[in-house]
């Protein structure tokens, strides 16, 4: 979206895609499209007909899918913000981006992991597993031996005389009631219960770290195919609503006094259904300023770029189960200074103080921040693009 | 992807639950783990032998199978509309 190419959510045959005609583009985000009488009057004003039961009667074909609903947001709000565009205010001022894709600086295992977590505790499983097997390849090996504790060998046989016969070193244990006497017995899983036991003792601690370390392992193999992508949702209206996709609920965070938070949903914001369909769409209610952003911080799988209608995109696929789908991204950060440069040209300079303002990850320090996209903003119109590829390296 | 991650949600949660709930019988530990049954719903062999005479591996034995009660809540975190735990 971003783009020299505008969008349109509608076709010829009324689905939603994106065309590139900017003279046939609605001034209104999809969502607002319900809002006739706020998007013609004052935007920043709810009226008594955009309470959310409206958009629960309207929402046939103007809600029309998790992805043009994010593509649409930026124009009627870009107007706004670049009237309104101050220069101290570097993260209020998002112009084209309603959605800013960055691959955090943060490592990508910080959201999953918490939820990764659980894996370690199936290592018992694979560890019962994996004793097994082994106890069988060395039974069949035939020659392990493990030292038993003539006690305990009493206890699993259960009678002296026995004991005696299989294991005649044991007879100190019944002569003299010597504790301390051990055994020699052998690994054989399917002997006696003795030689069970002896075959599962040598083979348990290896099984065990073996367990260990391959469920950490997969861990952190699969963690690290998630992209943290930092998703900033301009909030148009004081409490206005905003359709994020479901699935943003779940891994979500929502910087609450400064912190990420971890939220099943996101914090301070109620979420409900549309109407629509329960699995495709959330309805949150921000209640935020106006101008201030949300931002996300949502963990995706296999972030895909691709092409389509004459703009860039990323899908970036987040790991909900169900409902699941992804999430269409602007592409990545260069591209998004790329498509800035070529719009400057076309526009007057100002609007680059708003274009590709960079948010950064939220464990850096405001103030560092501001200074670093200030910077960025007005150096990336001006550099050529494989410099800026060589700036930023291309996320996902 | 979505069939895939579906799968292995029911894989990984499966076999956690139905882990935990085969391991809640054990904690009729005189019962049944170290019980006079045959099979293998039962210690390891000899192990009861250290389970039943000694009291620190009493507390200990006791100690470890009630951890089973603790992951049977852990395998709810595959769970998406349970929010975690």
């Amino acid at each position: 979206m971003v783009t020299n190419t505008r969008l349109s959510c509608r076709s010829a045959r009324g689905s939603a895609i994106h065309t590139s005609h900017p003279t046939k583009v609605e001034t209104r985000a999809s969502h607002q499209r319900l809002h006739h009488r706020l998007a013609g009057v004052d935007r920043q004003c709810r009226s008594y007909h955009d309470r959310p039961r409206s958009l629960r009667r309207n929402n046939g074909n103007t809600v029309v899918g998790r992805r043009i609903v994010h593509l649409d947001y930026r124009r009627p709000r870009t107007c706004h913000l670049q009237r309104q565009d101050a220069a101290d205010r570097p993260t209020q001022s998002m112009d084209a981006q309603d959605l800013v894709l960055r691959k955090t600086k943060l490592p990508a295992r910080t959201s999953a992991q918490a939820d990764m977590t659980v894996f370690h505790f199936s290592s018992i499983i694979t560890l019962r597993i994996i004793m097994i097997i082994s106890a069988q390849i060395i039974s069949a090996a035939g020659d392990f031996w493990s030292v038993q504790n003539c006690a305990k060998l009493l206890d699993v046989i259960g009678d002296a005389q026995t004991l005696v016969e299989q294991y005649p070193s044991c007879s100190s244990l019944i002569d003299d009631g010597n504790l301390k006497a051990v055994a020699a017995v052998n690994a054989n899983f399917g002997g006696s219960t003795a030689e069970l036991m002896s075959a599962l003792n040598i083979s348990f601690g290896m099984a065990g770290w073996l367990a260990t370390s391959l469920h950490a392992i997969g861990v952190e193999v699969y963690v690290s195919c998630l992209r943290d992508v930092l998703l900033c949702v301009p909030v148009l209206m004081p409490n206005s609503f905003t359709l994020l996709p479901r699935n943003l609920s779940v891994f979500a965070r929502c910087p609450t006094n400064g912190n990420w938070k971890l939220g099943s949903r996101t914090l301070g914001t109620r979420a409900w259904s549309l109407g629509i369909l329960r699995s495709r769409l959330w309805l949150v209610l921000l209640r935020s300023k106006q101008g201030s952003q949300v931002r996300f911080l949502v963990s995706c799988l296999k972030v895909t770029k691709y092409e389509y209608g004459g703009g860039k995109y990323l899908f970036a696929q987040t790991i909900e189960i169900p409902g699941f789908y992804g999430v269409l991204f602007q592409h990545g950060l260069n591209e998004q200074q790329r498509i800035f440069t070529a719009r400057n040209k076309l526009r007057n300079r100002s609007t680059l103080q708003n274009a590709g303002s960079v948010h950064m990850p939220a464990r850096q320090s405001p103030e560092r921040v501001s200074k670093v996209t200030k910077k960025q903003r007005i150096s990336s119109p001006n550099l050529p693009q494989h410099k800026s590829n060589t700036k930023h390296p291309r996320p996902a | 992807m979505a069939m895939r991650l579906m799968l292995q949600g029911f894989i990984f949660a499966g076999a956690l639950f139905a882990f935990t709930l085969a391991r809640l019988m054990y904690l009729n530990i005189s019962g049944v783990f170290c019980g006079p049954t045959d099979g293998a719903n039962h210690a390891a062999p000899g192990e009861c032998y250290y389970y039943q005479n000694f009291d620190r591996y009493k507390i200990g034995i006791r100690l470890h199978l009630y951890t089973i009660i603790r992951e049977y809540s852990h395998s709810l975190a595959f769970c998406p509309f349970c929010n975690g735990y």
